[in-house]
C-alpha cells in the first residue's frame, strides 16, 4: 500500500514539475522589454530601431521570437526533453554550463548555512520553549523576531557597510579576489564567504528557532510530558524522547523546505555581496529577457523545492509512526 | 540537559570553524590586481562579464571595447565629441558627401593579438560585415573597395558619409579576417578563444570567473603610444553601491560603466573624500519634456509655452541633478555639445504668464470645476507619459508628479499614463504611434552627441521617435544630418535650438553632471570626457603611474 502511495506522489511531483514549467514559460514571454535589445546590444538597438527597423524584426525571426507562442512552447518542450536549453541569448553561452557553475558556488554558501541554521535555530529553540520566560528566551527571542522581521537586503547592507566598508574585516563582494590558487585561495574563498554566510545563517536561524520555540512551547503543556516527568525521567531525556521527537517532524519539513528553495533563496544576500551563483544568475537574465536561462534556472529551481518536499514527507514517514500510521489507512 | 548543551556546543563550534578560517585568510590578500608585480590598472565596472567575442557589444569586455582597450576603432571621439582618427588615419569627403576616401593604420606594423598582420584584407572584411548585417553605425554605406595597400573607398547613398562617420566612433572597430572568415553562422554566436581577438593595445588574457575579473596585458609598443603600464583588470560590481566602497577602500583605481554614471544621489559619497575625485563632468545628455504635435493641446504654441512657464524649474533641477544640476537653457540641448547656443536664456517659472497665455489662448475654466476646458469647451486632460526604464522609474514618477502639480496650479488636468508605467511594450508602442501628449524621456550621453535631443522630437522617414513635423525644425534637422564638417553641423545646431526657442517643441528638465569617480593615489594623466568618464580611448596612452 505504501508502495502505492509513494508511486502516486511520485506521479504528483511530476505532474507538478509540468505545470510549473509550463507556467513559467508563458509568464517568461509576459514580462515587459525586448529580448532583440540584449541579444545585439542597446547602442546597436537603438540604432536599428531608427535606422533599419527591418532587421530588428529579422533577428527577432531568427531566434524564433516572432513565432507563435504555442509554437514556441512546443519547441521548448522538445528541447528540454533532450536537455537541450540551448544558448543564453545575453552571453551566448551554453545555459546549461553556466547554471551548473553558478548552481555549484550557491549551494556553497547555502548547504553551510542552511545546515548551520538547522542546527543552531533546533537547539536555540528547543532550549528556549522548553523554558518559555526564562531568561534565555526573553534574552534570544526579541533579537530573533527582530532579525526575521527585517528584510535579507538590509541586515546583507548593514553587515557590508558595518563590516566590509567601516571595519574592512571582509571584502565588500564577490566570490574570490582572483590571481590566487590552492590553498591560498580556498582561504580567500572562505575569507569572501564569511559575512554573506554570516547573514544567511543569521536569517534562517531566527525562523528555525521560531518554528522550533513555538513547537515545544505546545509539546510541553501535552500530558504525556507531565507523565515522563512525574516518572522521574531526567530533563534530558524527557526532552529527546519525548519532545524532540515530536517537534522534529514539522521541523524537518521546514528544513526540508529551506533546501528546496536554496537555489533561489539566498538572491537577496547574493546580489548585495556580488556572490556570483544563481541569485544574480536569475537576477541579469530577468533584467536582460534572457528566456533560455530564465526558463532553465526555473525548471532546477521547481525540481528541487518538488524533489525536497518529496523528501520531507518520506522523512516524516521515517521519524513518526503516526504518520505511518494514517498513511496505512488511507492506503 | 547534557544533550542539549552538547548540541549548542557543536552548532557554536561549526560557526566559529567557518568564522575563523575566514579571519585566518583575511592577511595577505591581494585586491584584485593578482598579487603580481606588474603595474595593474584596476577598472570597476557595474557591467556584468558576459563572454568575450568582439563582434558583440554585450558585458564588460562589450563595453570596454568602446574605448579601444582589446579592438581598435577605426575612429574615436574626443572632450568634444568631435571625431579623431585611430586605425582610420585621415579622410576625405567628397561634395556629393556620398563617398569617403580613407587611408588606414595597415602600414604602421600593428599585429593582431595572436601576431598576424593587420591588412587591408581586415579592413574590407570588417566594411563588408557591417554592410551584410545593415549595421546602424553605417547607415547608407553600400560598398567598400581598395585603392591601395593603405587606402579604401566607402560609398554611401543620400549623403550620408560624414553622418556615418560620426556614428561609427568608438563602436566600429577593425576585426581580423582570418579568424572570422572560418567561422560559420552568425558570429555573435562563435565561441572560440579567438573571439577576443583584436588588434588594440591590451590583449585580453584571462578571465577568473570566480572573480568576476578579465585581465589584459599590454602589447607594449603600439602605433598611438606605449602604455605606461602593464596590465588592465576589470572587476564587476553587482551595483554602483558596491562599486562606490571598493573605490573608496582602493579596491580599484576608476570606475567605468559606459553612459551610466553614478546618480546624483550618490555624489556626496565620492566627493571630499582623501584621493578620491568624483569625476564629475557636464552630462551632454539630458532629461526632457517632449510635446505631441499629434494630439490636441500639445500641438498649440499656446499651450506649450503655457506649460513651459508653469514649471518649476529648481525644483526639477534638484530632483534630477542635485546640487551641482543646473537650469536648462530653451534651446534644449546641453552645454557640453557642439553647436550649443549660450545666448538662449535659461528657463524659468512664471505661473501667473502661464495663466494669462491660456486665458488669452482660449483655454478657460467654463464649469467652474478649478481645471481649464480646451478652446472648443470640451474636457481637457492632459495624458504625462514616463518614458519606460526599470533604473530611471522612480525619477521619471518623481517628474511626472513635478509636472502634475505645476500643470494643476496653473488650471491644466493631468492623468499619468499608468500603463507605460507598467508595459514597456505599451511604452514603446505609445512613443513609436505618437499618441502621446507629454512625454517624460532621456538623451543619453552618446546620442547626445551627434544626433541630439532633436532625434527624439522630429518626425520624418527614418525617425520613429518623434511627432514635430514644422517645416523650419525639419529643414534645420535634415541640414544638420547632412552637414559635410563640424563648421555646417554646428550652424544647423545653432538654427535648432532657436527654433526650439520659439516655437516650444520640447523642454530639457535639467541639465546634470555625470560622475564617473577615480583615485589619484596611484595613476595620474586621466582624462575626463563628459558622458564617458576618465576610462576612454585616451587612458591608455596618457595615464602614468604617479611621480614615476
Amino acid at each position: 500500500m505504501a508502495k502505492r502511495t509513494l508511486l502516486g506522489r511520485l506521479g504528483e511531483s511530476v505532474l507538478i514539475v509540468f505545470c510549473i514549467v509550463t507556467l513559467n514559460f508563458f509568464l517568461i514571454r509576459f514580462m515587459p522589454g525586448d529580448p532583440v535589445l540584449h541579444i545585439i546590444g542597446e547602442e546597436e538597438y537603438y540604432n536599428l530601431e531608427v535606422h533599419a527597423p527591418q532587421v530588428i524584426e529579422e533577428i527577432r525571426g531568427e531566434y524564433g521570437l516572432n513565432q507563435s507562442l504555442g509554437r514556441q512552447y512546443l519547441t521548448y518542450l522538445g528541447k528540454t526533453a533532450r536537455l537541450d536549453f540551448g544558448n543564453s541569448y545575453r552571453t551566448k553561452a551554453p545555459v546549461l554550463e553556466t547554471v551548473l557553475f553558478r548552481m555549484k558556488w550557491t549551494l556553497f554558501l547555502a548547504i553551510p548555512a542552511t545546515v548551520i541554521a538547522a542546527f543552531l535555530g533546533g537547539a536555540l529553540g528547543l532550549w528556549a520553549g522548553w523554558k518559555p520566560g526564562g531568561r534565555f528566551d526573553l534574552a534570544a527571542t526579541p533579537c530573533f523576531l527582530l532579525i526575521s522581521t527585517v528584510p535579507t537586503n538590509c541586515l546583507a547592507i548593514l553587515f557590508l557597510i558595518c563590516f566590509a566598508f567601516q571595519l574592512g574585516w571582509f571584502p565588500i563582494s564577490g566570490i574570490t579576489s582572483g590571481g590566487l590558487t590552492g590553498f591560498a585561495k580556498g582561504l580567500d574563498i572562505l575569507h569572501h564567504m564569511a559575512l554573506p554566510l554570516a547573514v544567511l545563517v543569521l536569517y534562517k536561524t531566527s525562523s528555525n528557532y521560531m518554528l522550533m520555540k513555538s513547537t515545544v512551547s505546545l509539546i510541553r503543556q501535552e500530558d504525556y510530558v507531565s507523565t515522563a516527568i512525574s516518572k522521574g525521567l531526567s530533563q534530558g531525556k524527557v526532552l529527546s524522547r519525548h519532545v524532540l521527537k515530536n517537534a522534529l517532524c514539522p521541523y524537518l519539513t521546514s528544513i526540508c523546505m529551506q533546501f528546496g528553495g536554496m537555489l533561489a533563496g539566498s538572491m537577496m544576500t547574493e546580489i548585495v555581496f556580488s556572490w556570483k551563483g544563481m541569485g544574480t544568475l536569475i537576477y541579469d537574465a530577468v533584467n536582460a529577457k534572457d528566456f533560455p536561462m530564465l526558463q532553465t534556472c526555473f525548471l532546477l529551481i521547481s525540481i528541487c523545492v518538488v524533489a525536497f518536499n518529496l523528501i520531507a514527507d518520506l522523512l516524516c514517514l521515517a521519524v513518526d509512526p503516526r504518520v505511518r500510521e494514517g498513511m496505512n489507512h488511507v492506503g | 540537559m547534557m544533550h542539549l548543551k552538547n548540541m549548542l556546543l557543536s552548532a557554536a563550534l561549526a560557526a566559529l570553524l567557518v568564522t575563523a578560517g575566514c579571519s585566518a585568510a583575511s592577511t595577505g590578500t591581494p585586491s584584485g590586481a593578482g598579487g603580481s608585480s606588474e603595474l595593474t590598472l584596476r577598472v570597476g565596472t557595474t557591467a556584468s562579464a558576459d563572454g568575450f567575442n568582439a563582434m558583440t557589444e554585450n558585458g564588460s569586455f562589450g563595453k570596454l571595447n568602446y574605448t579601444g582597450l582589446c579592438a581598435a576603432p577605426f575612429v574615436t571621439t574626443d572632450e568634444k565629441g568631435e571625431v579623431q582618427p585611430y586605425m582610420m588615419t585621415s579622410w576625405e569627403i567628397s561634395d556629393d558627401k556620398n563617398t569617403l576616401t580613407a587611408t588606414f593604420a595597415t602600414d604602421k606594423g600593428v599585429t593582431w593579438h595572436d601576431g598576424e598582420p593587420v591588412t587591408m584584407d581586415d579592413v574590407l572584411f570588417t566594411f563588408r560585415y557591417q554592410i551584410q548585417k545593415k549595421s546602424g553605425y553605417c547607415t547608407g554605406l553600400t560598398a567598400v573597395e581598395k585603392i591601395d595597400d593603405t587606402t579604401a573607398k566607402l560609398t554611401f547613398e543620400d549623403g550620408k558619409a560624414f553622418n556615418a562617420l560620426n556614428s561609427m566612433a568608438n563602436f566600429v572597430k577593425l576585426s581580423p579576417k582570418h579568424v572570422w572568415e572560418k567561422v560559420d553562422g552568425d558570429y555573435k554566436e562563435y565561441q572560440g578563444e579567438d573571439a577576443s581577438i583584436g588588434c588594440g593595445p591590451f590583449r585580453m588574457t584571462g578571465y577568473d570567473p570566480e572573480a568576476q575579473v578579465i585581465t589584459y596585458q599590454s602589447v607594449g609598443e603600439y602605433f598611438m603610444g606605449t602604455p605606461a603600464f602593464d596590465k588592465v583588470t576589470v572587476k564587476t560590481y553587482d551595483s554602483h553601491d558596491a562599486l562606490v566602497m571598493a573605490l573608496r577602500t582602493g579596491e580599484i583605481d576608476a570606475m567605468y560603466d559606459y553612459s551610466n554614471s553614478l546618480s546624483a544621489t550618490m555624489a556626496p559619497s565620492v566627493t571630499g573624500v582623501e584621493n578620491l575625485n568624483p569625476g564629475m563632468s557636464d552630462n551632454p545628455g539630458n532629461y526632457q519634456l517632449v510635446f505631441g504635435f499629434n494630439q490636441k493641446p500639445t500641438d498649440d504654441l499656446a499651450f506649450r509655452k503655457a506649460v513651459r512657464s508653469a514649471l518649476d524649474y529648481e525644483l526639477l533641477r534638484t530632483s534630477i541633478g542635485g546640487e551641482d544640476g543646473q537650469i536648462p537653457g530653451t534651446g534644449i540641448v546641453a552645454p557640453p555639445n557642439k553647436g550649443f547656443d549660450p545666448s538662449l536664456p535659461k528657463l524659468s517659472q512664471d505661473q501667473e504668464a502661464a495663466k494669462a497665455i491660456l486665458e488669452e489662448g482660449g483655454y478657460l475654466d467654463k464649469d467652474g470645476d478649478g481645471f481649464r476646458e480646451l478652446p472648443d469647451g470640451s474636457e481637457m486632460n492632459v495624458l504625462i507619459t514616463p518614458q519606460y526604464n526599470k533604473t530611471r522609474q522612480p525619477l521619471y514618477l518623481r517628474i511626472a508628479e513635478i509636472l502634475k502639480a505645476n500643470l494643476e496650479e496653473v488650471g491644466i488636468r493631468t492623468t499619468l499614463d499608468e500603463e507605460s508605467v507598467r508595459n514597456a511594450d505599451h511604452a514603446t508602442q505609445v512613443r513609436k504611434e505618437g499618441t502621446y501628449q507629454l512625454y517624460i524621456g532621456y538623451t543619453s550621453p552618446g546620442v547626445a552627441m551627434y544626433d541630439t535631443a532633436f532625434m527624439y522630437i522630429i518626425q520624418n522617414d527614418s525617425n520613429p521617435w518623434g511627432t514635430c513635423t514644422l517645416p523650419a525644425f525639419v529643414a534645420a534637422y535634415e541640414a544638420k544630418q547632412q552637414g559635410r564638417s563640424y563648421e555646417e553641423y554646428s550652424a544647423a545646431m545653432k538654427d535648432l535650438q532657436a527654433i526650439a526657442d520659439q516655437e516650444v517643441i520640447g523642454l530639457a528638465l535639467c541639465w546634470d553632471k555625470a560622475y564617473f569617480p577615480y583615485r589619484t593615489d596611484r595613476f595620474e594623466g586621466f582624462t575626463n570626457i563628459p558622458g564617458w568618464g576618465v576610462i576612454n580611448n585616451k587612458t591608455w596612452f596618457s595615464v602614468r603611474p604617479k611621480n614615476a
